[in-house]
């Protein structure tokens, strides 16, 4: 007895030991390699029905209702899941793409119908067919959307190439932003009508004396034909416009300023530009500043200094470089003199 | 007999568990670029002592493009030359050296050592050059490497150093750059497009000197009102000459579009008139702001308070918290009459470029100090 507690008392602790260096390997193990751990890609597992002959794709005995509850849903887990990340770009693939749809949802009330009936054993071998039916129509759906995936990853090269092929910026030829194809939903862009800026006392200290900028409260400025783009750039300095935060690195604004006045202006304006979160993207640390507004100081995204002349349409532009971009609403906003003057929202996916 | 297994066992995973993250933490440095290398290097200073690490992109060492990913600073006011400062700059120095080199794993090749220019013109107004040579050998003789390499950089090397660190290659050749220190400020530009040949501008005057010099004039009557007046006094009396002429000599005007200040009195204003750029590390401005600055600073101190300042924040993206702190340490380190005669200064220099027809665009510079010691290290090290 005291033999036996003396071991115990050995091997408790070893086994202890054993315990927590286990439970520290484990530990050490997804600390060091869980960034180099490979997930395989769900496409790649195959699933078949127990009893399934893969060599020469027959049944050897028709499964079980679980069996093929499980194949069942895997099958439709795979369509759903390819069928969420490629849709059709054309009217006849879509059209085409919708029958089969049809067929498959129709396969689908019938097999479930079958395995929902515990006591219909005699319809599992049906099932187990329309099952494989099934298969066969997703396996046809799936690689028909891979075709599609496909073709727009060829069709969006060809454009990069296109547009790597024009001039650079600044020769005889104009860029022209060619939207891309593969997006599948055009961005929504808010017009709002241009403002205007009356004069009005403003809220915000009047400027001193030394401020060399003559004074605009008494004009009247208006803005129109807001535009923004969002562009992703390509080799060799080429821009390309698109509608996803992802592909953005740089935003490009203009606008039309018409001086109403009988005098010429000069004035700058204050472009800015507030991403989804409501802070403003800036420029750069030299080229981003604040400015009084009615509602406190903001930060502009970028100070452009112009001349109005007198009734003559001004167009101004601006743009700046973008890191990471989020999706959601963008608004670019312009303000002359502390009042906004122009807004226009862009929504990005 | 189970609680006392239990008690080994919470002992064996507690250890482990409280060792590891020792263990695993190679170092808390996150890297910004990919295939880069860090670097640091150590600076003595008059203040202190000063360690920024810089992280380098390999296939861009060629270049000048570096991020600052740390910078610290100890402050042991070695120029005061006492054994005291001595022994904290040595200890702060060795201390800072072991710290890259033990916590963030740099190779001693990839630590740069110098000595700034503050030290070297002080030490030889005083002819105690002595101290900065046993401070070296100290130093080689506490880190084991009698072979360090430890420079004494002048003053040129250091504003063409400090220009190169702060100011973008885009504006490089169109900007003035200008150091307001304490004791002094120094500065200067490109003229001939060529990062090799740099205008130097110095003036004996900053902030301190200026506090120091309004000081002397006050008499028994301590208040703002009259330490204001004062100032007035040295910023157009003594100082104004020196200033009018150094601008003039310079050539400054006609040859930059920019003028970019840095030093603590630019800071300061910055993080003072700018909270909602509390992250950017150059501010923007102009004379009026500045102008509009100081007379809040005589009127209604309070406002530049952190309550005075968070409270006037309107954005609601802004970080208060970090405002807040900013603002804290901008008025540990600078008191009402510092930040009024370092704004006075400032403006008196800043009046010299408003021209008439011609309007230059002024900068703050936040993180200048690391501007420098950035720019010797970029430019030592030798491609991989």
């Amino acid at each position: 007895m005291r033999n036996s507690r003396s071991n115990a008392r050995k091997i408790i602790p070893l086994i202890i030991l054993l315990i927590a260096f286990a439970t520290a390997a484990t530990w050490a193990y997804y600390q060091f390699f869980k960034e180099d751990e490979i997930v395989p890609d769900k496409d790649l597992i195959t699933l078949y029905p127990i009893g399934y002959d893969t060599t020469n794709n027959t049944t050897a005995a028709t499964p079980g209702r679980d069996s093929l509850k499980k194949e069942y849903a895997a099958s439709v887990q795979r369509m759903d899941s390819r069928y969420l990340t490629a849709k059709p770009v054309s009217e006849p693939e879509r059209k085409l793409l919708a029958v089969k749809f049809k067929e498959v949802d129709q396969l689908k009330t019938e097999i479930s119908t079958i395995l929902k009936n515990r006591d219909d054993n005699e319809g599992l071998a049906i099932a187990n067919r329309k099952i494989k039916e099934l298969q066969k129509k997703v396996d046809e759906l799936t690689g028909k959307n891979s075709e599609v995936e496909k073709e727009n990853k060829e069709i969006y090269s060809m454009l990069k190439r296109f547009s790597n092929e024009r001039p650079a910026a600044g020769t005889d030829q104009k860029i022209i932003a060619i939207p891309v194809v593969y997006e599948t939903r055009p961005a929504t862009e808010s017009w709002q009508v241009a403002h205007k800026t009356e004069s009005k006392p403003l809220s915000f200290p009047p400027a001193t004396e030394t401020n060399r900028l003559p004074a605009l409260a008494t004009d009247i400025f208006e803005t129109s034909n807001l535009q923004l783009s969002a562009l992703t750039l390509l080799d060799n300095n080429k821009e390309l416009e698109t509608y996803q935060a992802d592909h953005t690195d740089k935003f490009s604004g203009s606008f039309t300023l018409r001086n109403n006045v009988s005098r010429d202006r000069l004035g700058e304006i204050m472009v800015v530009l507030q991403g989804p979160d409501g802070s403003v993207l800036q420029k750069s640390n030299w080229e981003s500043g604040t400015f009084e507004t009615g509602d406190g100081k903001k930060i502009y995204s970028s100070k452009i200094v112009f001349n109005a002349r007198r009734g003559e349409p001004n167009q101004i532009s601006f743009s700046l470089n973008v890191n990471k971009c989020a999706t959601g609403k963008y608004s670019m906003m312009i303000y002359l003199k502390g009042k906004l003057i122009g807004k226009l929202d862009k929504k990005l996916s | 007999m189970l609680i006392k297994h239990l008690r080994y066992l919470l002992t064996i995973t507690g250890s482990f568990f409280c060792l590891s993250p020792i263990l695993v933490a190679q170092n808390s440095l996150s890297y910004k670029l990919k295939e880069s290398a860090v670097y640091a290097g150590i600076e003595v200073g008059s203040k202190g002592v000063k360690m920024s690490l810089i992280e380098v992109k390999k296939d861009l060492q060629k270049n000048s493009s570096f991020i600052v990913l740390k910078d610290t600073a100890v402050n042991t006011d070695f120029i005061s030359f006492t054994q005291t400062s001595f022994q904290a700059t040595l200890s702060g120095f060795t201390g800072l050296y072991k710290t890259a080199l033990n916590k963030f794993n740099i190779d001693a090749g990839k630590i740069f050592t110098v000595v700034s220019s503050g030290v070297k013109v002080q030490a030889q107004k005083s002819g105690k050059m002595r101290w900065v040579n046993n401070l070296i050998d100290s130093f080689r003789s506490a880190i084991n490497d009698s072979a360090k390499e430890i420079e004494v950089v002048d003053v040129l090397q250091e504003a063409r150093l400090s220009h190169i660190g702060i100011v973008p290659e885009s504006r490089r050749f169109s900007t003035f750059l200008i150091d307001i220190g304490s004791g002094n400020t120094k500065g200067g530009y490109f003229p001939n497009d060529d990062i090799h040949e740099f205008k130097l501008f110095q003036l004996s005057w900053g902030t301190k000197s200026t506090v120091n010099a309004t000081e002397k004039r006050l008499d028994a009557d301590k208040s703002v009102e009259n330490f204001n007046r004062q100032l007035a006094a040295v910023i157009d009396g003594s100082a104004s000459d020196e200033i009018i002429y150094a601008i003039n000599y310079s050539g400054a005007y006609d040859m930059n579009d920019n003028i970019a200040f840095s030093g603590g009195i630019a800071w300061s204003v910055a993080t003072l008139t700018n909270p909602e750029l509390i992250d950017n590390p150059v501010i923007p401005v102009t004379y009026e702001d500045v102008e509009k600055f100081y007379k809040s600073l005589l009127a209604n101190n309070a406002a530049l308070s952190e309550l005075g300042i968070t409270g006037a924040i309107t954005d609601p993206t802004i970080n208060k918290e970090y405002v807040a702190a900013e603002v804290q340490r901008v008025n540990k380190v600078f008191d009402q009459w510092s930040l009024l005669a370092g704004t006075a200064l400032l403006l008196k220099i800043m009046r010299q470029f408003e021209g008439v027809y011609e309007k230059k665009q002024f900068y703050l510079v936040k993180n200048g100090q690391v501007g420098w010691i950035s720019a010797y290290v970029n430019q030592h090290i030798v491609p991989e």
